[in-house]
């Protein structure tokens, strides 16, 4: 079981890392526009970095789950809702079956990333899940997606059965990235071409600010601005295309080359936007006013190394609240009066809630859905500060 | 050959850079570009992304987590050393069947002042070399050494045309892997998918090796097509001595 595509939104594809490896063969690597929101979603929820998400556009979806699972929204704020009440960003919360998730227009940025646990489900082509619409290629058979369509989830566990995995997401939460307001600065590696153009070109890409254009999708953005002046025409023998190359085409309009970009180009490419800024250029949306500004490959590599970090501490962080802070505030909070809490058994209630195995004590927040049907229970090790624990999880079924 | 060969090493971004040889289309320019894949690739260097070889040049992809910009130039520097770029070695050649009765090929014959059988003669009379692949998957760019025609582009391009169309201009011969928009003459229409993503090996071609179009007649064309179309047909390929 998975979902159901009660209505598409503008524009909503399957996504994965991308398609790696066959630029060669004239294949576009597609993948998830903002990277930083994609991975985001899928730490939330527990997943591999790399799991398979839905992408939306400034008008998100709404689908009905046919599974309970662990979701999370990131990226721009699309105003979601679970069956009618507000439903939380940048939060792992637990859907059940039947449950509708519904997202409006977007509020702030451009792109919403749905992930849920395990990763959604579609055929793999050429080692990907990701769809590529203008090569009918990944996703479900190469479409966006429509409504009434069925997206399974991967490694769904039997139809109806508890959601209880080994991963404990619930209420995970991180911080919102901030949308600036204004003009958005995107700080750019100079070149490959940067040599096909006039020293004025040059100027002018660097100090006026540029407009998205209504020609805008994961293709690329046409920005609309100051015409950057070449030497010559601007063609060049084509060359290979990375994701953020501003392309600068003989009328002198540059267009930034996103995710579902060509793997091969003929314009001169005058500068590549930064990786860590590839984000703010993917929730950017036509109309949004963007400069650039030339920093050095070592300082966009340095910076990268730092986003990096930061990711990882994050996911470390996220781990460790899910055993940390569940495991003390659990064993060691309010009410729970035991002296050796490594020694306690607690069991995991309906989706992921940590408690302590002991009838008529249960956590206030939490909610309880159906009556189980059938457990089977895991017993987990977990150390938090030095201090070993035994956790149960106990997976429920549910009918 | 001694020393190393030049080229210029340009950075596409944080994650990727590209090794530029002499700014021309040439088949020794491009076998440097295809010796340098092939000895980067053999390397299966850790942080070392997907190579896409063009005209003139190789990109590569990197992780600068792995790798910095820096130790990326001096690995690929190394790699020109000594780089053999001559085609010493043999040539694989894939047979492309094509029916010539394509929607230009009587304006092509009009154009260049020869029968339209001259015409055919000449297309399928030599070799083309893969170049790279690219525009849409499995989309080769073909030439060979001199320009045989003397026409160009189409004054208008064709918003579509279908896939299979084998198209040409100069030197250069195309084939067109889905429908796409074009703006090249139509010379006539192969049977076979260069490009499908349900069979084990989805493309047919690879840059760095040869095309030889050779003709067929309509029934040759419709008995190939149902082959190919149930994965059953197999375009002759071979190897040709130095």
């Amino acid at each position: 079981m998975g979902m159901e595509i009660v209505s598409p939104g503008l524009l909503t594809t399957i996504q994965d890392a991308g398609r790696k490896g066959y630029g060669r063969f004239g294949v576009s690597q597609s993948g998830p526009m903002d990277k930083r929101a994609f991975r985001l979603a899928n730490m939330l929820v527990g997943n591999d970095r790399d799991a398979t998400q839905l992408e939306m556009t400034l008008l998100g979806a709404t689908v009905r789950f046919g599974a309970d699972v662990m979701v999370a929204l990131t990226g721009a704020n699309m105003q979601p809702s679970l069956n009618g009440s507000p439903a939380p960003m940048y939060q792992a919360f637990a859907v059940r079956a039947g449950d509708v998730l519904a997202m409006g227009m977007a509020v702030t940025g451009c792109r919403a990333y749905l992930a849920v646990s395990g990763g959604l489900d579609a055929p793999l082509v050429l080692g990907s899940r990701s769809t590529t619409p203008k090569n009918r290629l990944g996703g479900l058979e190469g479409w966006p997606l429509r409504a009434g369509d069925a997206v399974g989830f991967c490694d769904g566990s039997a139809a109806g059965h508890g959601v209880c995995a080994a991963t404990v997401t619930q209420g995970r939460r991180i911080a919102p990235e901030i949308t600036p307001a204004g003009v958005k600065t995107l700080r750019v590696v100079m070149g490959p071409q940067d040599d096909a153009f006039t020293p004025q070109g040059i100027h002018d890409f660097l100090h006026t600010d540029f407009r998205i254009s209504n020609e805008s999708d994961r293709m690329g953005y046409r920005l609309q601005g100051a015409r950057i002046a070449h030497k010559t025409d601007g063609n060049i023998l084509s060359d290979g295309i990375a994701m953020g190359s501003v392309q600068v085409p003989g009328d002198g309009s540059p267009i930034l080359m996103m995710a579902d970009r060509q793997s091969i180009g003929g314009y001169a490419k005058i500068a590549v936007v930064a990786s860590v800024d590839l984000p703010v250029a993917a929730q950017c949306r036509p109309g949004d006013a963007i400069r650039f500004r030339a920093i050095g490959v070592e300082e966009a590599q340095a910076l990268y190394r730092a986003y990096e970090a930061e990711m990882q501490a994050l996911e470390r962080s996220l781990g460790e609240w899910d055993t940390g802070k569940h495991v003390q505030e659990h064993l060691l909070g309010a009410g729970s009066s035991t002296a050796h809490p490594q020694e306690r058994l607690w069991e995991a209630w309906g989706e992921t809630h940590l408690q302590e195995h002991s009838p008529g004590e249960r956590d206030g927040g939490m909610d309880v859905w159906d009556k189980p049907v059938e457990a089977t229970k895991r017993t987990y090790r977990i150390a938090v500060n030095g201090v070993e624990y035994n956790v149960e999880v106990v997976e429920y079924g549910f009918d | 050959m001694d020393g190393s060969v030049s080229a210029t090493m340009r950075p596409c971004g944080d994650s990727a850079l590209t090794v530029e040889f002499e700014n021309e289309i040439s088949l020794g320019t491009n076998m440097k570009v295809q010796a340098l894949a092939g000895r980067l690739e053999k390397e299966n260097k850790r942080g070392v992304g997907e190579l896409i070889p063009a005209y003139r040049s190789l990109f590569i992809e990197y992780d600068p987590l792995a790798l910095t910009y820096g130790e990326m130039k001096d690995w690929v520097g190394a790699h020109l050393e000594g780089l053999d770029a001559t085609s010493k070695g043999p040539r694989a050649v894939t047979e492309i069947p094509v029916l010539y009765a394509g929607e230009d090929l009587e304006e092509i014959s009009a154009i260049e002042g020869k029968p339209v059988d001259e015409i055919i003669r000449i297309h399928s009379g030599s070799d083309y070399f893969v170049y790279m692949l690219g525009f849409s998957p499995g989309h080769p760019y073909t030439a060979r050494f001199e320009n045989p025609f003397s026409f160009g582009r189409r004054a208008t391009p064709r918003v579509e045309i279908p896939a299979g169309s084998v198209v040409v201009q100069l030197g250069m011969s195309n084939i067109i892997p889905f429908d796409q928009p074009c703006g090249w003459n139509i010379i006539g229409r192969t049977p076979v998918r260069v490009c499908d993503f349900s069979r084990e090996r989805p493309f047919l071609l690879r840059s760095g090796q040869w095309v030889r179009y050779v003709p067929v007649d309509p029934e040759e064309f419709r008995r190939i097509r149902e082959l190919d179309a149930r994965g059953g047909y197999i375009c002759k390929e071979y190897l040709l001595g130095p």
